[in-house]
């Protein structure tokens, strides 16, 4: 959390961590997806979905500005948020493809998927709160910078993603049979922490803000390195303290590949599903931006928080019925395929979960290819 | 096989999900104006956007840099430019045709943003690369087709011809509303449709709020 703020903080303050984001009016970015889908075969559909996103959010708007009268209108605002987290995550960004994908490729259980499902809303619920709050209440900033702190979140969140995919891709093929090889079982209990090359940092007595301060540019290498199960870390000043520390620094993305105590004590624990909450999350959507700052700018913040957390909520159950959906799929494709042991049922398995980890990838390096080059 | 079945229709569901649309988070009211010279050639257009109290409260945080509770036009014309120069890259939105062919503007020559009971406006001028007279048909289509901006047309004022020579004459056609028993229809297409009855396709297309200029 403080290490989230102190980033978020960072990417506010920084001009130089701007990439412009492709925006109508310089402010407030599309979430994601676009023009694609209008020529698609679902076209009716979205028009739909669209059409009743927009009047559930011009309701919401309204029901905002209307909330000094009466207070009432508390509970329709509330549930207009819900309605309109809904709908809103049918459409493009809010990782469902991703979470998804994950599940699929991880081969989590149900439970754990609707968890992590409506962590990764919540999350991003989270994130905008903590832009909004820092950027409008503590350093009184533009929209303009509001706007370039959500872009750059938005390219962190595609790389995550992308890294996600080369680490489940990884751990699927090359890495599967190196489990427990490591010296990080010797060393310490294997925490999965949320972003995985920070908590090498952390490791090393890093202190936390600090990397907030050093702002996102060197994040991608950080990554990089550590993606690809590079022991050590040699970066800046601190490679002489991570060549004797010895740890792992390996993006496990929440794959458990040493089975954790913590998890297995707890299995509904979201510390090894956090990675891939992160990476969808961390990037606030419009709407909620826009809503809490409307709020704000009529002092009704708690109004305001309270629609992003119902928001947040809608969004969740739409990811969790789409998580549920993929986890559903692949059981019963597995279950035609033999008794779960046979050699078929193991392939088709293996299938879906390469499958899922590379439309990870592929969808990180689409998006995150995207975003940069229209920045 | 049943397996392949399956992998492909998860796989369909995921391009589905994946290329799912965009959601309006700037809504409009538009006014607009059609500038003739003396020898009836179209040699502007002039935008008039009002935008919603949402948006307007987002787009002014920050800007009263005086903190004097009112915005000045000093305080808003940083973010005029930062929108006129964002909207180049969706060639504004705009679409004006003689005839089928598509007629180019320049950068806006003016533009300036108005703050007035907590809506915010934003006015510019795009001229006309090739002055051009209107013809007997030409079409203005204000439109985001990713639909991020949701643009409606201020009723009676959507759009006015200044200085055009008598007998040319601007009508409007409104979008085609999607009804709720069209709603219902799309909603109840099952997913492996891919073809829609063209009566739907023709309601999904037609949102668009369509100008005609006719001179004779």
């Amino acid at each position: 959390m403080k290490r989230a703020t102190a980033l978020i903080g960072a990417l506010l303050l920084t001009p130089g961590t701007a990439f412009a984001g492709p925006s109508p009016f310089g402010i407030a970015t599309p979430d994601g997806g676009g023009a694609l889908s209008w020529a698609g075969p679902f076209r009716g559909f979205f028009v739909w979905i669209a059409a009743e996103q927009s009047s559930f959010y011009r309701e919401l708007t309204g029901a905002l500005s209307e909330l000094s009268q009466s207070s009432h209108a508390a509970w329709f605002l509330i549930g207009l948020s819900f309605a309109y987290g809904v709908f809103h995550a049918v459409g493009p960004g809010h990782g469902k493809a991703v979470i998804a994908s994950y599940l699929l490729a991880t081969g989590d259980t149900l439970k754990r998927g609707i968890a992590i499902s409506f962590a990764s809303g919540f999350v991003q619920g989270l994130t905008a709160i903590i832009v909004v709050g820092i950027g409008t209440i503590l350093l009184k900033v533009t929209a303009v910078t509001m706007t370039r702190a959500t872009d750059a979140l938005e390219i962190a969140s595609y790389a995550m993603i992308a890294l996600c995919g080369v680490w489940l891709l990884w751990s699927k093929t090359v890495g599967r049979h190196d489990h427990g090889s490591g010296t990080s079982a010797a060393t310490a209990p294997h925490v999965h922490d949320a972003f995985c090359a920070i908590h090498g940092h952390n490791r090393l007595g890093l202190d936390r803000r600090s990397l907030g301060q050093q702002g996102l540019a060197v994040t991608p290498t950080r990554f990089g390195a550590a993606a690809l199960g590079q022991p050590r870390l040699a970066y800046g000043g601190f490679s002489a303290t991570a060549a004797t520390a010895s740890v792992d620094l390996s993006c496990d993305c929440g794959h458990a590949h040493i089975p954790d105590p913590a998890t297995l004590t707890s299995p509904l624990t979201l510390r090894s599903g956090i990675a891939a909450i992160l990476a969808v999350g961390i990037r606030p959507c419009s709407g909620a931006v826009i809503v809490l700052v409307f709020a704000l700018a009529q002092q009704l913040w708690w109004a305001g928080i309270l629609s992003v957390l119902a928001m947040s909520l809608g969004t969740g159950a739409t990811v969790a019925a789409l998580a549920i959906l993929a986890v559903k799929a692949k059981d019963i494709a597995v279950r035609f395929t033999g008794d779960g042991r046979s050699a078929l049922a193991n392939r088709v398995l293996r299938g879906f979960e390469l499958a899922a980890a590379a439309g990870i990838l592929l969808f990180g390096l689409a998006m995150l290819g995207g975003a940069l080059a229209s920045g | 096989m049943l397996n392949r079945r399956l992998l492909l229709a998860f796989a369909l569901l995921s391009a589905g999900m994946a290329t799912a649309s965009a959601h309006p988070h700037v809504f409009v009211d538009a006014r607009e104006e059609i500038v003739f010279d003396a020898t009836g050639k179209m040699t502007a257009i002039r935008h008039s956007w009002q935008f919603d109290e949402a948006f307007t409260a987002f787009a002014v945080q920050g800007l009263d840099a005086n903190g004097d509770g009112k915005l000045s036009d000093d305080e808003l014309q940083p973010l005029a430019k930062v929108n006129v120069d964002s909207l180049k890259e969706y060639r504004y939105f705009t679409n004006l045709k003689v005839g089928d062919k598509h007629v180019p503007v320049n950068f806006p020559s003016e533009y300036w943003l108005d703050f007035h009971g907590g809506r915010l406006t934003l006015f510019y001028t795009l001229p006309i690369r090739t002055p051009i007279a209107p013809g007997p048909h030409a079409t203005l289509e204000v439109f985001d087709p990713e639909y991020f901006v949701a643009f409606s047309f201020v009723k009676n004022h959507e759009i006015t011809l200044n200085g055009a020579p008598a007998g040319c004459k601007a009508t409007v056609r409104p979008p085609h509303e999607l009804d709720d028993a069209t709603m219902a229809q799309l909603a109840a297409i099952p997913a492996d449709q891919h073809d829609l009855p063209q009566e739907l396709a023709d309601a999904a297309s037609s949102l668009s709020t369509l100008i005609t200029i006719g001179c004779s």
